[in-house]
């Protein structure tokens, strides 16, 4: 598959603060990249980059191939983003900042502003000021901005901020949509773990600037997999008995003293037994499935901020 | 760059701005004849009921061309870095030495055809309501002056676009470009004061060249474009000024992108 974008070292500093550092990625066509990080995590200072608003300071990318600066600009007709708040003019109706547009993209004629605007549901109030809309209907102008021509590449920063729940999964179905039939690329970053979750094919987490894991959705789930809680009378001499006679060490014992067991190897009785078995009271026990925000969790020690 | 320019002209004729800015310059030049006249005509002694008056306002201050291309350029494009429409437009490919390249053409062509009707109606209405006065000819002075003064004009229109494209606070952006036009040429005047070759450099600075050089008043005209070497110098000194200021929004360009 071809690599749509393709970063190596790729390095932001703004003056004493590394807003990204020696980041490698790669984003293939048809993949939908989601971009996992807490707040200054350096999402979108990374989208950015790829939109041509801000410069490395180091390293470099490729956009379809294109390493030069000049000839990046010449892809970036190809692609479609919504960076930080969607960009139009407030003065204009929702119709006209699409004919604004529509000319800034050279895409002839004028069928494109219908059709778009009817897959982002903003047909019917085509004729109100974009000042006068609200955050939601704001995203969704700067989606249809950012989507008329049909991009191959979108790069959507946050494009869920403000949306009611209908619109969070119209615009879901609508991104799925769009790279299962147009094969669209996108590369989406999201505070809401759960959302990304349902969309993206291949995540890569960021931490204070750094690319910690590059994953594929069926690589998260293996990793993340099932785990096992139990609260059991004596932690101690259980965690000595799981390492002894289980040789299991992957484990976590959390504050509040519950053990939580992940990479099972043996059926959940085998702990339980483990535990009764040498006369440690066992209060409760669950199995559970880790999530995306647990593995982000796991993987930036806690996180310092909600994702 | 002609996609970019066909949707910043779609914006601008769709937007109200430019129209206001055009009606209330050309109503207040029709207010100031229609007051001439309306004086004239309750008194006859009044001596300033004339065209050569009403139009030696303008004749006397060619920088307010300066002033109007910065007010045309805040209006039309101030904004357009909180709106996000910079930041769009270089997600869609468009450079940002094209963006601005662009931007400076919409811009004057905007301006001259605001000028164009704000002209008719100051001059039309001066012709139509007032006599003559003191200079015969000072319908043709006057517009040979707005020509020969146009190429600064547009020099300082497209300073304007540098400083607000470029500059995070349009103050800060008016505060610098009201600098390099107007406060370095009076401190290049004032240091020619002391030494000669500061005299010369600031008599070639539109600002001191139109405030000394152009002598209008109740007893006649003398405009220093009326003469070949006046003339010769106002396009001079318009053409390094466009080609020094193009160079330096291109060099604000590039500095950004590094």
């Amino acid at each position: 598959m071809e690599n749509i974008v393709e970063a190596k070292n790729l390095t932001k500093r703004y003056q004493s603060c590394m807003a990204l550092q020696q980041v490698n990625l790669t984003v293939k066509r048809g993949e939908i990249y989601g971009l996992v990080g807490a707040n200054g995590a350096g999402k979108t200072t990374f989208l950015k980059l790829l939109a041509g608003q801000i410069f490395p300071s180091e390293g470099e990318f490729t956009l379809f191939g294109a390493h030069q600066q000049r000839a990046q600009e010449k892809q970036r007709m190809r692609t479609g983003a919504i960076i930080e708040m969607p960009g139009f003019v407030p003065q204009l109706t929702i119709e006209q900042n699409m004919e604004y547009y529509r000319r800034q993209k050279g895409i002839p004629g004028d069928r494109v502003i219908e059709d778009t605007l009817k897959t982002v549901g903003l047909w019917e109030v085509r004729k109100k000021r974009a000042k006068t809309l609200s955050l939601g209907m704001k995203q969704r102008l700067g989606l249809a901005i950012a989507l008329m021509g049909e991009p191959e590449l979108l790069l959507l920063d946050e494009p869920i901020n403000g949306l009611d729940p209908s619109g969070i999964i119209e615009m879901r179905n609508l991104l799925k949509k769009l790279n299962q039939e147009k094969n669209m690329t996108i590369i989406i970053s999201s505070h809401i773990l759960s959302e990304l979750e349902q969309l993206a094919t291949v995540y890569g987490f960021l931490d204070k600037g750094r690319m910690l894991e590059q994953l594929s959705a069926r690589q998260l789930h293996e990793k993340c997999g099932n785990y096992l809680e139990i609260v059991v009378t004596d932690v101690e001499k259980y965690i000595v008995l799981l390492e002894k006679k289980l040789q299991h060490k992957d484990y976590l014992v959390l504050a509040d003293g519950t053990v939580r067991i992940y990479g099972l190897e043996k059926d959940a009785v085998a702990y339980s037994a483990l535990a009764s078995e040498n006369g440690i009271g066992i209060r409760g026990m669950s199995l559970k499935q880790n999530s995306l925000e647990d593995y982000y969790m796991s993987i930036t020690k806690g996180g310092r901020e909600n994702a | 760059m002609l996609n970019y320019m066909r949707s910043e002209w779609y914006r601008i004729t769709h937007s109200t701005a430019i129209y206001m800015f055009t009606i209330i310059m050309s109503g207040l030049t029709l207010v100031l004849n229609v007051l001439l006249y309306a004086l004239d005509k309750s008194d006859v002694s009044f001596p300033y009921g004339t065209q050569s008056f009403s139009l030696s306002i303008l004749a006397s201050g060619m920088m307010t061309m300066f002033f109007a291309g910065l007010a045309v350029v805040s209006l039309l494009f101030s904004g357009d870095k909180k709106n996000g429409l910079m930041k769009n437009a270089l997600a869609f490919g468009i450079s940002r030495e094209k963006m601005f390249l662009a931007r400076c053409i919409i811009c004057v062509v905007s301006s001259l055809c605001s000028l164009a009707v704000i002209l008719a109606v100051y001059i039309g209405s001066a012709v139509l309501l007032l006599p003559i006065g003191v200079e015969p000819d000072a319908v043709g002075i006057l517009l040979r002056g707005v020509g020969y003064t146009l190429p600064m004009a547009i020099a300082a229109e497209v300073l304007a676009v540098a400083f607000i494209d470029f500059m995070d606070k349009e103050l800060i952006a008016c505060l610098g470009w009201y600098i390099f036009i107007g406060m370095l040429p009076k401190c290049c005047a004032l240091l020619g004061l002391k030494f000669p070759v500061w005299k010369r450099i600031a008599g070639w600075m539109p600002w001191n060249y139109l405030a000394e050089e152009v002598n209008v008043n109740m007893s006649g005209w003398s405009c220093m474009w009326e003469t070949p070497e006046g003339a010769a110098k106002c396009l001079l000194a318009g053409g390094i000024g466009l080609i020094l200021f193009l160079i330096m929004g291109l060099e604000l360009c590039r500095k950004q992108e590094h």
